[in-house]
């Protein structure tokens, strides 16, 4: 079993490499064909089989050691897969690039042909996609001229727009904490005192003007707890990392509930309900 | 609209101009001066990356794109060049497209400030579209079965800085430089099963989430932000330097000195409009 | 480091087993019938009061699932999505969803198109409310900042993983005072929804979110198996914090000693 998939798995060139990714895709399209055939009682049945079995790679790999295997040396055989199953994983997760694409390509598309309502950005984004890819490409496989072209023009796209539009928009946010701050924080009761005094000392703990504050205090002995650099400190890894932690158990095991519910296909809702 | 009001009803323009300009001037002026005082979660990324055996490779995971670029792209430049003074070689791979080449282009920077080559040094493997954990997972059991080729399409066996490096038992550290939660991924599928030091570099709003971590050993360093980034800078020696950490440092300094302020006008007039008022109805909590 | 500790521990082994085991019992229970108590959370009773608010003043509601992608964290947004587009079909709301993942993307359309469907109103889904922006954080985020402003929504339901964008989104909706609920189990990005939001739900909150909807038996069993699995692990925390704590008052105590050894043996610090 193991020496098939390091056949399936060993690098390939040439004709080899081209009939393997005509055959995934037709053993992929026909898998697809076997599904879309399959009665619908049984459609259910077989995605359920699917992702247990899926999971179940995951949790024979992890729960048991090679110890309890009957093999010689003893080892985990699931662990040896472990770097091809993270490779099949990449290669599916990449198709998910494509699909971001198509799915932009299709919508742009149409509000473009319909002449929708606001369709000229639509046509923006397709003029600046066609831009950037035409540089960057033009960039790296031209020659002469028009590679420095390309290269100055991507520049100016990449990061002259791009990045600096990304960085701006993240920039944003210090402007909103400020007014959300001054709108929200308001002292209407004792644990709201209490809450803006620790968030008050938090920040001032956390940058540098903060530790010039109380530096007349002394670096040893009882008073240079007051310090707000100590304070802060307390209360990030005593009350902070109590309710982080309280916070994280909750979630994992509210994560490993819906897993569970999930590689057993025991969730319900619309979408898992519904006929396949 | 008497004063009390007005303390709490200051309109929300003043107050963008305002911040801007109080995060602006220290990030124009650029002082040297780098923060007095250095963590000792900051201290102990230090100690472990100077740690690294010279026959093992540190992996610098990289999550940050160009929005995150002023917290992360210190912490980011901090780490190279210490790894690069110490001669440690290090292998960075990054999970966002942007990001790839933003660090790809921090790295050559100061490679070629301290005089190091890429593939002796340094690599750079380029984008890499996920998912995270199986990848991470793949990676402690064979490093090139997960990672075959550089940025540049060339084999990391073909590679000096990569040929030798093999699973877990060739990798020294992992630093972790991201705006999201992804380090739970390195801890539960790297640094717990193999025991191979793990730094974490969040953003410093990511940060508060990381303290059960570092208690528990399970990180062994951390940088808050850009923060962290200028006092990591203390600790390689650039304390004097006119960097971008210091000044953000100090442009935060100014920030949260003038949101103290706000939050303090806003209280006094809410409080004095509260005695001299009847009690309204109280906002919605959740 | 041993090999071993690429693999599960026996103390994983116990306390997996143990969540397991109580979650499993738990849904099996409540589909046999058995009634269970869940507390009210006011974020999720929220809901009907915004959709009711888009009602009354005839706009639409906006519902962001944030980053998520086809995980537990989008799986349980587009469980609360159906419902939230179920309760707007009756009234004729409009539902807009912009959407970070393209896998998601595809799902969110299907949970819209069928939940429209189940109130008998098919012809009120229209593919282009249910939109893919970008997957990149701020293309996103300024995308639904667009929405925000220029549809004038009346609610704004956020419901995923969010990150530094949730601030953005959370002004901006105040800016237009819409109603605004939000739940995601970044921990991080909580202060932000509490400073800005109108209802906030926290941490495993947000996991309840389509048991608390629905009250649908699997879902609500697994809830009550959750709580069961946390007193476990507050159980172990408790032994351990207290045979340590008495360990180190009484550290010639036979028993003692051999009670902390075995806890630090199944246990260990990292």
């Amino acid at each position: 079993m193991i020496s098939f998939w390091h056949w399936i798995s060993a690098p390939r060139h040439g004709w080899q490499l081209t009939a393997f990714i005509f055959g995934a895709l037709a053993i992929g399209c026909g898998v697809l064909a076997l599904l879309a055939s399959t009665t619908p009682r049984y459609r259910k049945t077989l995605v359920a089989a699917v992702t247990f079995l899926a999971g179940l790679y995951y949790a024979i790999e992890f729960l048991i050691p090679p110890s309890l295997w009957p093999l010689d040396p003893p080892r985990n055989p699931f662990s040896e897969v472990q770097p091809l199953v993270g490779t099949l994983t990449q290669i599916i997760w990449s198709f998910a690039l494509f699909l971001g694409v198509w799915n932009l390509f299709l919508i742009h598309g149409r509000a473009v042909a319909k002449r929708s309502r606001g369709w000229y950005n639509s046509a923006a984004f397709f003029i600046s996609f066609f831009a950037i890819m035409g540089a960057g490409l033009l960039k790296d496989y031209a020659h002469g001229p028009v590679a420095k072209v390309s290269q100055s023009v991507f520049t100016i796209l990449f990061s002259g727009f791009l990045t600096s539009l990304d960085a701006t928009m993240f920039s944003l946010i210090a402007f909103y904490i400020v007014s959300a701050a001054y709108r929200a924080f308001r002292v209407k009761s004792l644990e709201a005192g209490l809450m803006m005094a620790a968030a008050g000392i938090i920040m001032l703990a956390l940058v540098p003007v903060g530790a010039e504050i109380t530096n007349w205090l002394p670096s040893t002995g009882f008073l240079s707890a007051l310090r707000v650099e100590r304070m802060g400190y307390w209360l990030l890894t005593s009350p902070n990392m109590a309710a982080q932690r309280a916070i994280a158990f909750g979630i994992a095991v509210g994560g490993l509930a819906m897993g569970l519910r999930i590689w057993l296909s025991l969730e319900r809702g619309n979408f898992f309900d519904r006929q396949l | 609209m008497n004063i009390l009001e007005k303390l709490q009803t200051i309109d929300r323009r003043i107050l963008y101009l305002l911040i801007a300009a109080v995060i602006a001037i220290p990030l124009l002026q650029r002082p040297s001066r780098h923060p007095r005082i250095v963590f000792s979660e900051v201290k102990n990324a230090y100690t472990t990356l100077s740690k690294v055996p010279k026959n093992k490779i540190v992996i610098i995971s990289c999550v940050w794109g160009p929005g995150t670029r002023a917290e992360n792209e210190p912490q980011t430049k901090a780490i190279i060049k210490h790894l690069l003074m110490e001669d440690t070689r290090f292998v960075m791979l990054s999970w966002d497209q942007l990001g790839s080449q933003l660090t790809y282009e921090d790295a050559v920077e100061i490679g070629k400030q301290l005089g190091k080559r890429y593939g002796k040094d340094w690599v750079h493997l380029g984008y890499n579209p996920g998912p995270m954990y199986a990848i991470i997972r793949g990676l402690g059991k064979s490093f090139t079965g997960v990672f075959k080729v550089d940025r540049f399409g060339k084999k990391l066996k073909d590679i000096p800085a990569t040929k030798n490096v093999r699973d877990y038992r060739d990798i020294g550290a992992v630093v972790e430089i991201t705006p999201s939660g992804t380090v739970s991924s390195w801890i539960a599928y790297f640094n717990q099963p193999y025991n191979v030091p793990l730094v974490f570099c969040p953003t410093a709003v990511m940060s508060a989430e990381a303290y059960p971590y570092l208690d528990s050993g399970q990180l062994d360093g951390m940088l808050n932000g850009v923060i962290g980034a200028a006092q990591y800078e203390t600790l390689i020696g650039m304390e004097n330097e006119r960097t971008y950490a210091a000044a953000a440092a100090w442009a935060l300094s100014c920030a949260h000195i003038f949101i103290i302020v706000l939050i303090v006008l806003g209280n006094l007039g809410y409080a004095l409009s509260r005695r001299s008022a009847p009690q309204r109805g109280g906002g919605r909590t959740g | 480091m041993s090999e071993a500790s690429q693999y599960a521990s026996p103390a994983v082994w116990i306390v997996e087993s143990l969540l397991a085991f109580f979650i499993l019992w738990k849904i099996l229970s409540a589909r046999r019938g058995r009634e269970l108590f869940i507390r009210r959370i006011p974020g999720l009773s929220a809901l009907d009061e915004a959709v009711g608010r888009a009602t009354e003043m005839g706009r639409p509601i906006l519902f962001a699932p944030g980053l998520s992608g086809l995980d537990i964290v989008g799986l349980q947004s587009m469980a609360i999505l159906s419902h939230v587009v179920r309760k707007a079909a009756k009234y004729g709301t409009r539902v807009i969803v912009p959407l970070a993942d393209p896998v998601l993307y595809t799902v969110a359309e299907e949970v819209a198109k069928d939940a429209y469907n189940a109130e008998g109103v098919p012809e009120q889904f229209d593919a282009e409310d249910i939109r893919f922006l970008s997957d990149r954080q701020f293309a996103w985020a300024s995308g639904v900042v667009g929405i925000l402003h220029r549809e004038q929504v009346a609610s704004a339901l956020y419901f995923g993983y969010y990150f530094a964008e949730s601030l953005i989104l959370a002004e901006n909706g105040q800016m237009i005072g819409a109603i605004q609920v939000a739940g995601t189990p970044a921990t991080t990005q909580i202060p932000f929804f509490l400073a800005s939001c109108d209802y906030t739900i926290i941490g495993d909150e947000y996991y309840a979110a389509s048991a608390y909807l629905s009250r649908e038996p699997t879902l609500l069993g697994s809830l009550v198996g959750q709580d069961m699995g946390k007193l476990v692990i507050i159980g172990i925390i408790a032994l351990g914090s207290i045979a340590f704590t008495a360990n180190a008052i009484w550290p010639n105590v036979g028993w003692l000693c051999d009670l902390t050894n075995t806890i630090a043996k199944y246990f260990p610090r990292s």
